[in-house]
């Protein structure tokens, strides 16, 4: 099956609708455009508060999205990052823990680095499983993130500053919305339009023939891992602004959530397919979802079916594995006639 | 200045200190012996302050950020309590569960108040955390009241009022008891705590050991884990803390929270 897709490739299509309908084939975000604008409908119809506190609605899909955005880098490429809640809890400490500002949102930004270097050395140098090596860094970081804070909120030395932060800066935007908007521009031109970021779905789609085309597959898995890295700290130093303290149990929602952004969105766990706006609509769609269920005040068990069902639906729901079922099912269905054709065939 | 100053002073509080029942909800001493005051009830009323207006007829909103709901033994047995006097009071709740995350229930705070309710009910999750989501509540005319954990000092201008135990003093009176039971006697004791970074699980540490470190140094607390205010990591943790410090050297175990053990 793979040999003929790869094959009907080559054929390019003439007409602008053939054209367009070959380029809606190769995305994969059209499952989250359908959730998305079922949830949009569904939201306008029975809680338009989502459209009316836009502002929380922004604040929320930022909340949930930013730390998916760098994790989609790392899935890209077929790989796993357990890590970014744990590094968004640390890295708010270390800010914390630093009376200057400035100095402690570099050493914050630098953590996440740091992280992402740690994380890619036991990935790519030593060979570890992701998920085992950041299952590893998942417990460490939190554990550091404890002792460090002496299992205990650090408080901002400076809190006016961190009260300053959450204010809007232009109308719906705050600082974190746009540093979330930021991020995703950076991220979706550095995947799409520079060759080191496309070498990404390279690296995840095959890891052997990338090798083989020369493109150096160890230092893309630092540069993915760095972003996630260094976007998970973001967030932590935007939540230890904001809350105008550093918690160490921070981010305890964030890693499922952000792993639902992304495969709502429709990125591929197996690395080589998905998309940086796939996660943002994934992230948009979880967030209008999620307050429109806390305006509702449907509880988090109801939540938590609502969006194990959507996982399950935008997963199974793959092209891919649509065709596979498929094919299995007329595969099986075929098999039986002939088994059923062959006693009638002995019996004449 | 003078609002704030204003609103302290009508700031409320409610503190459920009745010996029996705090002893019995906050912390269970066990001994050897499983030596047991009395047979209080555990239930911990959360209740807010509310007038008499709703005689009325007329209909309020309320919004609860709790950082937990039914999946939690304590909270679920807090939330049917507050549902049926909130029916009682013609109260319409809208109850959010921010499972122990502060950013997330910062965006349900958020959320309430862009959704203008008569009143917030606001159990923080981590109380070094909440300053966002009061200024934005007094910035919008919502009344905040403080269930449960309260505030920081610093904070307080900024709620209405606060029901809910003592937790420092929870932790005190545990201490208190457990004092008693060495009756002087060298005895060593391990202590499983709540959830790390949790302001109840904080106070209720710092008021127990703050009380046997100054009332009874006789008694040596000889290891201590945190239980997250669940049985099983709480069983573990116990187990494992045995083990550690040796059986034969442990003649008592205080636990922060009577649903871990």
């Amino acid at each position: 099956m793979t040999g003929t897709n790869a094959l009907d490739l080559g054929s390019s299509p003439k007409t602008f609708y053939q054209r367009l309908a070959s380029a809606i084939a190769r995305r994969t975000e059209g499952r989250a455009v359908v959730l998305l604008a079922s949830v949009l409908v569904i939201a306008v119809m029975t809680e338009p508060l989502v459209f009316t506190a836009y502002q929380v609605t922004l604040g929320r899909i930022a909340l949930i999205g930013l730390v998916a955005l760098g994790l989609t880098a790392v899935i890209l490429m077929g790989e796993l990052d357990l890590s970014v809640a744990s590094t968004l809890a640390l890295s708010g400490v270390v800010l914390a823990l630093i009376p200057d500002l400035t100095l402690g949102i570099l050493a914050a930004l630098a953590t996440g680095a740091i992280v992402g270097i740690v994380n890619a050395f036991f990935v790519s140098v030593i060979g570890i499983n992701s998920f085992i090596a950041t299952l590893g860094m998942l417990f460490f970081l939190r554990g550091l993130a404890f002792v460090l804070s002496g299992e205990a909120p650090v408080k901002l030395t400076n809190t006016d500053a961190g009260v300053a932060f959450g204010q809007p800066l232009l109308g719906a935007i705050t600082p974190r919305v746009l540093l979330f908007l930021l991020v995703f521009v950076f991220i979706q031109i550095f995947v799409s339009r520079i060759k080191a970021g496309r070498e990404f779905y390279a690296v995840g789609g095959n890891r052997q023939a990338a090798k083989d085309a020369g493109i150096p597959v160890k230092k893309r898995i630092f540069t993915g891992f760095i972003i996630s890295g260094v976007v998970s700290s973001t967030a932590g130093i935007i939540n230890t602004l904001e809350r105008t303290a550093a918690d160490p149990t921070a981010g305890s929602t964030v890693l499922l959530a952000s792993f639902a952004a992304a495969i709502i969105g429709g990125n591929y766990l197996k690395g080589g397919k998905g998309s940086i706006i796939g996660t943002l609509i994934g992230a948009s769609s979880l967030g209008v979802l999620q307050v429109g269920f806390t305006i509702s005040g449907i509880q988090v068990p109801v939540q938590q079916i609502f969006i194990g069902l959507i996982l399950l639906v935008a997963v199974t729901t793959d092209p891919n594995n649509l065709r596979a079922v498929f094919s299995g099912i007329s595969g099986r269905v075929s098999r039986t006639r002939k088994r059923g054709e062959v006693p009638l065939e002995q019996g004449n | 200045m003078d609002s704030n100053k204003k609103r302290d002073e009508m700031r409320k509080s409610r503190l459920i200190l009745a010996p029996a029942a705090l002893l019995a909800a906050s912390a269970l001493v066990l001994s050897g012996c499983a030596a047991t005051e009395d047979g209080s009830s555990t239930t911990d009323s959360g209740t807010t302050d509310n007038s008499s207006d709703a005689d009325s007829g007329e209909e309020y909103e309320v919004f609860v950020l709790l950082p937990a709901g039914a999946d939690s033994p304590y909270t679920s047995t807090y939330i049917p309590a507050m549902q049926a006097k909130a029916k009682e009071l013609g109260i319409k709740l809208t109850i959010t569960n921010s499972e122990f995350d502060a950013d997330k229930q910062a965006s349900e705070c958020e959320i309430a108040v862009a959704a203008n309710p008569d009143g917030l009910v606001f159990w923080p999750a981590v109380g070094d955390t909440v300053r966002g989501c009061l200024e934005a509540a007094d910035a919008a005319g919502v009344p905040v009241w403080i269930t449960n954990t309260d505030l920081n000092e610093e904070d307080r201008p900024l709620s209405y009022g606060y029901s809910g135990p003592d937790t420092y003093g929870q932790g005190v009176a545990s201490g208190e008891l457990m004092c008693d039971f060495a009756a002087g006697d060298e005895i060593g004791i391990i202590q499983v705590n709540g959830e790390p970074g949790n302001g109840t699980a904080i106070d209720r540490d710092n008021g127990f050991t703050d009380h046997v470190n100054e009332n009874c140094p006789n008694v040596s607390i000889l290891a201590e884990q945190p239980g997250n205010w669940l049985k099983a990591p709480s069983q573990t943790a116990t187990s494992e803390m045995l083990s550690a410090v040796g059986i034969e050297n442990v003649q008592g175990i205080y636990a922060a929270d009577d649903t871990m053990v």
